[in-house]
């Protein structure tokens, strides 16, 4: 059901948005948009399936406290 | 393209509220310089002000540009784009981290049972609709709404909590000497004060060559006085001990002022002003991170990316820490030190070639 409401909210979100894209007539403004998109879709299903993402946040806390020590 | 201008009174605002941000919240220092606490805040800001220094010769010297032309002009294509990547990844960052001090916030102290994706939802519509109108209107709103920060953090910190105030908080003064306070001078350094590196990104709209010294200066002069006034009302109610122990000394020190009978429970003027801060902080990060791209990529708006980033930065802040404790403890920890690069080293080095490279401009 949660899948489904999320699907729901980026299908309105986009086709709201999509137009003026579109109109422009830029590849690249409609490819990065939709990547984007695309990308916070998918984090957004995996949340809500409760599928743990590996944190992209700890890398840079192993390579400070490798530096700095503690 | 249309040239988005903003006056020295509405930068000035802006960088306030910007340093002011999530820090009246969580506060400065982690705890470390127990009573002196307050003085650990001025020593910030003289760390910050050589600092700031750079970013205003910077903005002044290529009047006009934002960090990613500069990088460009600096570097050359290639090396500017990958340290504009750099940049866009700590804006980014930056914006999910205060993101989700707020949501913290609110789940931890102002809404318990409510899921925290709904109040959140409302403020990513908010500030999507803010930063889709541009820094003009930013700017235009911060003018006004410094006023309600500025008076309720007046009338609430200063004088309803007068009769609640316990000068043996802070007394002896350098109790546990001068090294305490240093180190949490510069934990204050990078948490509020450095942070402003963000504004180096969206600044091309200043006015004249001269106005980033003063919006620069003025805004960490105010948001600095803000600051102090807040730690120091903070430990004079609840004192050091508690002080270090919460999550949000600034709403358990709120809430301990009663006057009568019928003036208590003042938390919601902190829960507004936060909120207020918090609004321009993320609004100012997500500009940063689209304005960003739009460079990198070499587009001619940056309005379409709007929606998208401001959507990844909120799934970002969801899965950013596992609990609030680890929030916390990066705060304190692990953010100066990573920070530092960006704030200080960074600009450094962009300041140094900047200098030998173009020499004969100014």
């Amino acid at each position: 059901m949660a899948v489904f409401g999320v699907i729901l909210a980026y299908f309105i979100i986009i086709s709201i948005e999509i137009y003026p894209i579109v109109k422009k007539k830029k590849r690249k403004n409609k490819a990065l948009y939709l990547i984007a998109m695309g990308a916070s879709l998918i984090i957004n299903l995996l949340l809500v399936l409760g599928i743990s993402i590996p944190n992209p946040v700890k890398p840079i806390e192993k390579l400070i406290t490798m530096i700095f020590g503690k | 393209m249309n040239k988005e201008i903003i006056s020295d009174k509405q930068g000035i605002c802006l960088v306030t509220m910007f340093i002011l941000g999530s820090t009246l919240l969580l506060g400065t220092g982690g705890g470390i310089a127990k009573k002196d606490a307050w003085m650990a805040v001025i020593v910030g800001i003289l760390y910050a002000a050589p600092v700031l220094y750079i970013y205003s010769r910077l903005m002044s010297k290529f009047h006009g540009h934002d960090l990613f032309d500069i990088l460009q002009l600096i570097f050359g294509k290639f090396f500017g784009k990958v340290i504009s990547i750099l940049y866009i990844w700590f804006a980014f960052h930056l914006g999910s981290l205060v993101e989700r001090n707020f949501s913290d916030f609110t789940e931890t102290a102002v809404y318990p049972d409510t899921p925290v994706q709904f109040p959140l939802l409302f403020f990513v519509l908010l500030f999507i609709w803010g930063v889709k109108l541009g820094i003009e209107n930013l700017g235009r709103w911060s003018e006004i709404y410094i006023l309600v920060v500025t008076f309720l953090l007046v009338a609430v910190t200063i004088f309803l909590s007068l009769p609640q105030l316990d000068f043996n908080n802070i007394r002896p003064i350098f109790y546990n000497g001068i090294k305490p306070i240093l180190h949490s001078g510069f934990l204050a350094f990078s948490f509020p004060f450095g942070e402003t590196v963000i504004f180096l990104m969206v600044f091309s709209s200043l006015k004249t060559k001269k106005s980033s010294y003063k919006v620069f200066f003025m805004g960490l002069i105010f948001g600095g006085i803000f600051i102090l006034i807040v730690s120091l009302r903070n430990l004079l109610i609840i004192g050091a001990e508690s002080m270090s122990r919460d999550y949000f000394p600034s709403y358990v020190a709120v809430s301990a002022i009663k006057i009568g009978d019928f003036i208590q429970r003042l938390e919601l003027a902190v829960s507004t002003v936060l909120l207020l801060n918090v609004f321009i902080k993320v609004s100012i990060c997500l500009l940063a991170v689209c304005k960003g791209l739009q460079k990198v990529f070499d587009l001619d708006d940056y309005r379409f990316l709007v929606t998208p980033m401001a959507l990844l930065m909120t799934s970002f802040s969801m899965i950013v820490y596992p609990n609030i404790m680890e929030s916390v403890r990066w705060a304190f920890k692990i953010w100066p030190f990573y920070a530092f690069f960006f704030q200080a080293i960074l600009p450094l080095i962009i300041f140094i070639f900047g200098e030998i490279k173009f020499r004969k401009v100014i």
